[in-house]
């Protein structure tokens, strides 16, 4: 359902992705790992199509249509979803009234009728359950003063509810204690489905023992250049990254 | 017009041609016309090497002419709101007054006696002295109608009073409204002022004073929706002994338009509630001008204000808190925050606190910022479209003041209108 093929991106003067190959089929799970600088957010944002990263070389395409060329709400409508590392706040727009805009603008997208408010509400509620957030959090302003669980749950919320067909996870471990981590984890492998694809991207495999990868993949200087089972994560968890020849911590840029 | 004159002259010159208009026919306002041309002699006319003026010049209306004669009595149009206690204007002249609550009365300046008229002639004086109002004394010399309103000790308003403010015509001309409202002891009100558009060349120059007795609660909502002419208004309150008052301010831009909101703590445990936001676009121009002083102990001022300002219009927003010596334990703070939305467009903003009391609590801040493009971002990964994303966005940094204003038919046209300017505007996204 995605492929993507040598790409080549970068940002500014820098060259980030060098020639990049992922494929995803529907109902597999890929993690990518890799150190910092090796490029991981920046492939990120390049799919759901963030200002400030360029293109230079390669194709994408995602169910068959070229991704690349679609507006960043379009990819979303399509049903390729960004779960951030850092979530955004935005005071003054309850999180209540932003979900539904996005539900019903992916509906609309499909074709389908919109949600009224009342039956958004039952279905928010519903889903808050699922990854503990009180059902407050849905009036509270979008990520405003939540702590680093709360967020990352708000964007599990998000995935719930806008039910996409990608999954991406971008260092969604990061901040969080381990019981956060499994409700997230949770929220991720309730999606998981043999028509959903996902793809975790993680520094450390420690969120791999939670949603289990059928492939693991390792990006460095901008370029797969090794893929494997699972048993490959828990290699690197032992190894580190400088078994591959890679120099952790020392590149300069954050991917 | 000759090049070589000062605006300020020029300003001074059409005044003086409007006053001797005015005083061709005399009638009932004459005594109020001359005290006012008497303050005017000693008062230095707006231009821009007047810190309070810095930013806004009174050229256009000088260009326009628009001070050099009255605007023409005129029909009314529906009124904006249909409200159970009401007062319009038309072209600064009385349309309509109707009140059915109790405790609530309204005469005009030939129904008071002259006792009265002295006493509101004083205290506008007073009010206007620091020489700091200069179209205050304008309105007077020129004054087109002035009412007095009376809320009786203890009267509780059912419904809010509604006082519009409507120019027809467009014939250049200006209209100089003058009302006195008093709030006696204990007596509890909502008010609203809504202004209406003024053609091209039209100047609405007008005034409320608010006198709050002891105990007194009063909510007062100015609404100013976008005119392609002048509009001035100014309001002077003053605050009795455990008062509160609440001044909500919805602006847009105008050819010209500034508001001079002046309150005065004059007793202690007074509250002061005094909030605005304001929406401009195209080229127009918004100036409002804050002045708050504590002169005695134990009063709060609270102040937020918040801006959108896009195209090529240009907002100002100057506070000033003055704290008074004696003015111990006050707590004042005061914010403004600006969402500047185009390369073009300007914002100039100054809050001021000048403390002489040792013992106060008292905080200002302003920032000037943009839409985050992460936040737009976002949005979009969401499948949220980049204009609904704007739009959102720039509603949620104005609507939680407008949130706060009382319920009364102005808060409602306030968030209508602002729907419209942010659907406008959006557009651009």
């Amino acid at each position: 359902m995605l492929n993507i093929d040598n790409l080549k991106a970068r940002v500014e003067d820098k060259e980030i992705l060098r020639g990049l190959t992922l494929h995803v089929r529907p109902g597999e799970v890929h993690a990518i790992m890799g150190p910092n600088g090796s490029g991981k957010s920046t492939l990120t944002h390049v799919l759901t199509g963030k200002e400030g990263y360029e293109v230079t070389g390669g194709k994408v395409t995602f169910k068959g249509k070229d991704l690349l060329d679609m507006s960043p709400e379009d990819r979303a409508r399509e049903g390729l979803f960004l779960a951030f590392q850092y979530p955004v706040e935005i005071p003054g727009v309850s999180n209540l009234q932003f979900l539904r805009t996005a539900v019903n603008s992916i509906r609309k997208y499909r074709g389908e009728e919109e949600l009224d408010a009342a039956a958004f509400m039952r279905l928010a509620r519903e889903k808050a359950k699922q990854v503990n957030l009180p059902a407050d959090f849905l009036k509270r302003g979008v990520n405003e003063g939540f702590s680093g669980g709360e967020k990352k749950r708000n964007e599990i919320l998000q995935m719930l509810l806008l039910e996409p067909s990608l999954m991406l996870l971008d260092e969604t471990d990061s901040g969080l204690d381990i019981d956060a981590l499994q409700t997230v984890a949770e929220g991720v492998n309730a999606m998981r489905s043999p028509d959903r694809g996902i793809v975790v991207v993680t520094h450390y495999q420690r969120l791999l023992d939670y949603i289990v990868p059928d492939y693991v993949h390792v990006l460095a200087k901008g370029q797969i250049i090794k893929s494997g089972g699972r048993e490959l994560a828990l290699e690197l968890e032992e190894k580190g990254y400088g078994w591959l020849g890679i120099n952790d911590e020392t590149t300069e840029a954050q991917g | 017009m000759n090049a070589s004159v000062l605006p300020q002259d020029a300003l001074r010159e059409h005044i003086q041609i409007h006053g001797r208009l005015l005083a061709e026919v005399p009638d009932a306002l004459s005594n109020l016309h001359q005290a006012g041309r008497k303050q005017l002699q000693d008062q230095a006319l707006p231009h821009r090497r007047l810190e309070a003026w810095r930013y806004t010049s009174i050229f256009p209306l000088v260009e326009a002419d628009a001070l050099t004669r009255p605007l023409e009595d005129a029909d009314p149009a529906p009124a904006r709101v249909n409200a159970v206690n009401q007062i319009v204007f038309v072209n600064g002249l009385l349309s309509r007054v109707a009140l059915e609550d109790s405790g609530l009365s309204v005469r005009t300046w030939a129904e008071l006696d002259d006792e009265e008229q002295t006493a509101l002639i004083k205290a506008s004086e007073a009010a206007q002295r620091s020489g700091e109002h200069p179209l205050a004394v304008v309105n007077q010399a020129l004054a087109s109608e002035a009412i007095l309103i009376e809320l009786d000790d203890s009267t509780e308003l059912q419904h809010p009073l509604v006082i519009e403010y409507q120019c027809q015509g467009d014939e250049s001309g200006s209209a100089h409204p003058r009302v006195w409202l008093q709030a006696g002891r204990f007596a509890r009100a909502d008010v609203v002022e809504i202004f209406s558009q003024q053609a091209a060349g039209q100047l609405h120059n007008s005034v409320t004073h608010i006198q709050l007795d002891a105990e007194a609660r009063l909510t007062h909502t100015l609404i100013t929706p976008e005119s392609d002419g002048f509009q001035v208004h100014g309001i002077h309150a003053s605050l009795a002994r455990s008062s509160r008052l609440e001044v909500m301010t919805f602006a847009t831009g105008a050819a010209l338009r500034r508001l001079d909101l002046n309150v005065r703590h004059a007793g202690e445990g007074g509250e002061l509630v005094l909030n605005g936001v304001y929406l401009t676009r195209e080229t127009r121009h918004f100036d409002v001008r804050t002045v708050v002083d504590h002169t005695v102990p134990h009063c709060e001022t609270d102040e937020i204000w918040r801006g959108i300002v896009t195209d090529e219009s240009r907002a100002i927003f100057n506070g000033r808190i003055h704290i008074h010596p004696h003015a111990q334990q006050t707590r004042a703070e005061m914010n403004n925050n600006n969402l500047l939305l185009s390369d073009r467009a300007e914002v100039d903003t100054k809050p001021e606190l000048e403390i002489y009391a040792d013992d106060v609590k008292c905080a200002h801040g302003a920032t000037v910022g943009r839409l985050d493009d992460t936040a737009l971002y976002y949005f979009q990964t969401r499948g949220i479209d980049r204009k609904t994303a704007y739009r959102m966005l720039s509603a949620a940094f104005v609507q939680e003041v407008i949130d706060d204003f009382p319920d009364t038919p102005g808060r409602a046209l306030a968030t209508q209108l602002a729907d419209q300017f942010h659907l406008d505007t959006s557009e651009q996204a």
